[in-house]
């Protein structure tokens, strides 16, 4: 790629970018500082990752280790960008905790150029197979089922692309639309369900406490993003 | 949310002090290329994560990146700021151990500056 194409700005790219990237190539022009780079962009680009599709599928440490058959620290040397030495037998071993594919591809310092400074938030995020497809089991249903009838104590937003994808899913959905009981420690539970646009169905759960009143209440009951507003709290359970 | 926007301090002549301590004696080729590599990266990042930045007590406004490059602890100090999703680098340093009480301070008042006057920076560069 030549110096003329790099300060060329690409259809939506801002000035900033274009910048960044010239600069970029004048420093990979020496030859020890791009292998270096090359080093620090892959060490941290994993760790980082690691970290970000844990946290996508709401996993402590301790769950991602218990999921491939390590400990907490592990996951955390995992995640610190100084590490830099896991094998690819580890990378499979969290794909298959992820569910995700893995792509270890080597490629020319152009394709890092155009697309480093076009980094964004959602580069790091990935979603598993069953996300995307929804494939859903009887056991999924069975498990949401539970998990709305003993919320308990607990706040709960159910977000499954797996309702949308078998009649009793489906069925289920419309059951608990709107549905609410009494808890014994005076507290009421809710549950809310509707179809989002990607096709996804999405159920809160939200406690309210008794004192709240009638607005707060039903900022929490037509909250149907995954969020919760107001008073209401809730925390995702992706199955 | 947008991805992170990464400045740095320029001192009163328009000289980019960042840039300058990149360059000088006391940072390798290695350590800026990682530096530089790191930047690059964390843009991306919607939260920055505390094995990648440091806080300090007593200078609650103030963050260090944390690099190492062959044992070596490197100390680019910024902020969160001055706008949202922003972070200004404002001074740099190789110390080991505890960081000198000078530098923070060094830092803090470039901070102060660069609040006072958003254009004592640029974006940072990755030359």
């Amino acid at each position: 790629m030549s110096v003329e194409k790099l300060s060329w700005r690409t259809q939506g790219e801002s000035f900033r970018t274009t910048l960044a990237k010239s600069q970029m190539f004048q420093s990979l022009r020496d030859t020890e500082y791009r292998h270096l780079f090359v080093a620090e962009r892959l060490r941290s680009s994993i760790a980082l990752q690691i970290r970000a599709l844990r946290q996508q599928r709401e996993m402590t440490q301790m769950q991602l280790g218990d999921a491939i058959g390590k400990a907490q620290t592990w996951i955390s040397t995992l995640e610190d960008p100084e590490y830099g030495k896991m094998t690819v037998a580890t990378l499979l071993r969290l794909a298959e905790a992820f569910d995700t594919d893995i792509e270890i591809k080597f490629r020319s310092f152009s394709q890092t150029l155009d697309s480093l400074p076009k980094q964004g938030p959602d580069y790091f995020k990935v979603e598993s197979f069953e996300q995307e497809f929804g494939v859903a089991k009887a056991a999924d249903i069975t498990k949401v089922q539970s998990l709305v009838a003993g919320a308990g104590s607990r706040k709960l937003t159910l977000v499954s692309s797996a309702f949308a994808s078998v009649p009793e899913g489906l069925q289920l959905a419309e059951k608990l639309r709107g549905s609410s009981s009494e808890r014994a420690d005076g507290a009421e539970v809710s549950a809310a369900s509707g179809r989002r646009s990607s096709g996804n169905i999405l159920f809160n759960v939200v406690d309210i406490p008794r004192k709240q009143s009638a607005g707060a209440r039903s900022a929490g009951l037509e909250e149907q993003d995954g969020t919760s507003k107001g008073a209401t709290r809730s925390s995702g359970v992706a199955i | 949310m947008k991805r992170w926007s990464f400045f740095d301090f320029i001192s009163e002549r328009g000289e980019n002090d960042i840039h300058r301590w990149l360059h000088g004696a006391d940072v390798t080729n290695a350590a800026r290329a990682k530096i530089n590599a790191r930047i690059a990266t964390l843009r991306g990042f919607p939260q920055m994560p505390e094995q990648y930045i440091s806080a300090y007590v007593g200078w609650p406004k103030l963050l260090e990146l944390r690099i190492v490059s062959n044992g070596v602890q490197y100390r680019p100090l910024g902020f969160y700021g001055p706008e949202r999703g922003q972070f200004t680098l404002v001074v740099g340093g190789i110390e080991k151990g505890r960081i000198p009480k000078r530098l923070l301070e060094v830092g803090d008042e470039r901070r102060k500056i660069v609040m006072a006057d958003a254009r004592r920076i640029v974006p940072h560069d990755f030359s």
